[in-house]
C-alpha cells in the first residue's frame, strides 16, 4: 500500500515539476505545472520513529529455545491453542504515554499541548530477537528485526504486573 | 518506544524521470535536537519502568550501562541513533492548507491547487502527525 501511495505521489511530482511521464513522453506535455504554487509538495513528510527494547527473560528464552517453539507450533497445529494464539504481529495491550520533563525541552515543545505525549511505550510480549543467537546480538540488533512473536501466558502476566504497578 | 511528538519533517523527491523508479525518501530523523531528546528519554522511561521489583522474576537482568550510568548520555544517544527505525505510516507530503494559502498542495476539498480534475485522497494530505490523548 505504501508503494502504491509513493508511486502515485511520484507521478504527481512528475506532473507538478513539469516532467513528462514515460507513457506520454512522445505525445503530450505535462497537464499542468504548478510547482511554483505548491512549494510544499513532497516536503514535510512526517513519520513516527521508534526503538525496540527488550528486558524480559522469558520471551528471550522462548525466542532462543527451539524445543519450546516446536511445542508451541504443535499446539497451534493441533487445536489452535498455546503461545502462538496470543496474536501475532504487533498485538499491544498496554500503552504508556509520557512527556519529557520541561528541563529537557529547551523551550521547544513539538507536542500538541501540555497534556499530549512526547513518547509512547507500547508494552508487548514479543521476540524481536526470535532468531538471534546471543543476548548481546539481541540487544544491539533487535531493532533490525521486525518479526514479532507474542506469548499468551506471559502476556497475561504482563497485564497483571502492569495492573499491579499502576495501582501501587 | 515511539516518539509521539516530533519536529522533524522529511522529504520525498524524484530520483529519475521514470515514473516507476522508487523516489528518494529522506525521513531526516533526529535533525531537531528535541526529537533526539524524546527518543533518549523514552528509552530511559522504558528501562525505569522495567526496573520495578514486580518484573524481577522475568527481567533479563540489570539495565544496560547506558541507562544505569546517567552521565553517559553519549552511549544512550548512540543507542538511539543506531536503533531508531521507521514506523511505516508516513504522512504530510501533499499537505492540505486553507484555500488561498501560500503553502500546501491541496485545498480543504482535497483538490490539487492550481489544477483541475485531480484530487489527492490519502494520508499524504495530513499536515502533521499528532499524538492523540
Amino acid at each position: 500500500m505504501i508503494c502504491e501511495k509513493l508511486e502515485s505521489l511520484q507521478s504527481l511530482i512528475c506532473l507538478v515539476l513539469g516532467r513528462t511521464l514515460p507513457i506520454t513522453q512522445s505525445s503530450r506535455s505535462p497537464l499542468a505545472s504548478i510547482s511554483q504554487t505548491t512549494p510544499t509538495l513532497g516536503e514535510g513528510k512526517a513519520l513516527h520513529s521508534f526503538i525496540y527494547n527488550s528486558s524480559l527473560r522469558t520471551s528471550y528464552s522462548f525466542s532462543t529455545n527451539a524445543t519450546l517453539q516446536a511445542e508451541a507450533f504443535q499446539l497451534w497445529k493441533n487445536n489452535r491453542t498455546g503461545p502462538l494464539t496470543a496474536g501475532s504481529l504487533g498485538r499491544i495491550d498496554q500503552l504508556i504515554w509520557g512527556r519529557l520533563p520541561s528541563s529537557l525541552l529547551n523551550a521547544s515543545d513539538p507536542s500538541a499541548g501540555s497534556n499530549s505525549a512526547h513518547y509512547e511505550l507500547a508494552l508487548a510480549v514479543s521476540s524481536f530477537c526470535f532468531y538471534k543467537s546471543s543476548l548481546r546480538d539481541c540487544l544491539t540488533r533487535m531493532s533490525r528485526d521486525l518479526l514479532i512473536f507474542c506469548y499468551r501466558p506471559l502476556l497475561l502476566l504482563v497485564q497483571r504486573l502492569v495492573s499491579t504497578i499502576l495501582q501501587s | 518506544m515511539v516518539n509521539s511528538s516530533f519536529f522533524t519533517g522529511g522529504t520525498v523527491t524524484l530520483k529519475t524521470n521514470n515514473t516507476f523508479d522508487a523516489p528518494l525518501i529522506n525521513p531526516a530523523y533526529l535533525t531537531a535536537p528535541v526529537d533526539l531528546a524524546i527518543l533518549m528519554e523514552g528509552t530511559r522511561a522504558f528501562f525505569r519502568f522495567m526496573d520495578a521489583p514486580a518484573w524481577s522474576d522475568v527481567s533479563l537482568g540489570p539495565n544496560p550501562g547506558f541507562i544505569t550510568n546517567a552521565s553517559d548520555s553519549i552511549a544512550l544517544e548512540n543507542f538511539a541513533r543506531n536503533t531508531v527505525i521507521a514506523n511505516l505510516h508516513p504522512v504530510g507530503t501533499a499537505s492540505m492548507s486553507p484555500v488561498g494559502a501560500s503553502w500546501g498542495v491541496v485545498n480543504p476539498d482535497l483538490r490539487l491547487k492550481q489544477a483541475s480534475g485531480l484530487r489527492i485522497i490519502d494520508a499524504s494530505v495530513f499536515v502533521r502527525l499528532f499524538q492523540f490523548k
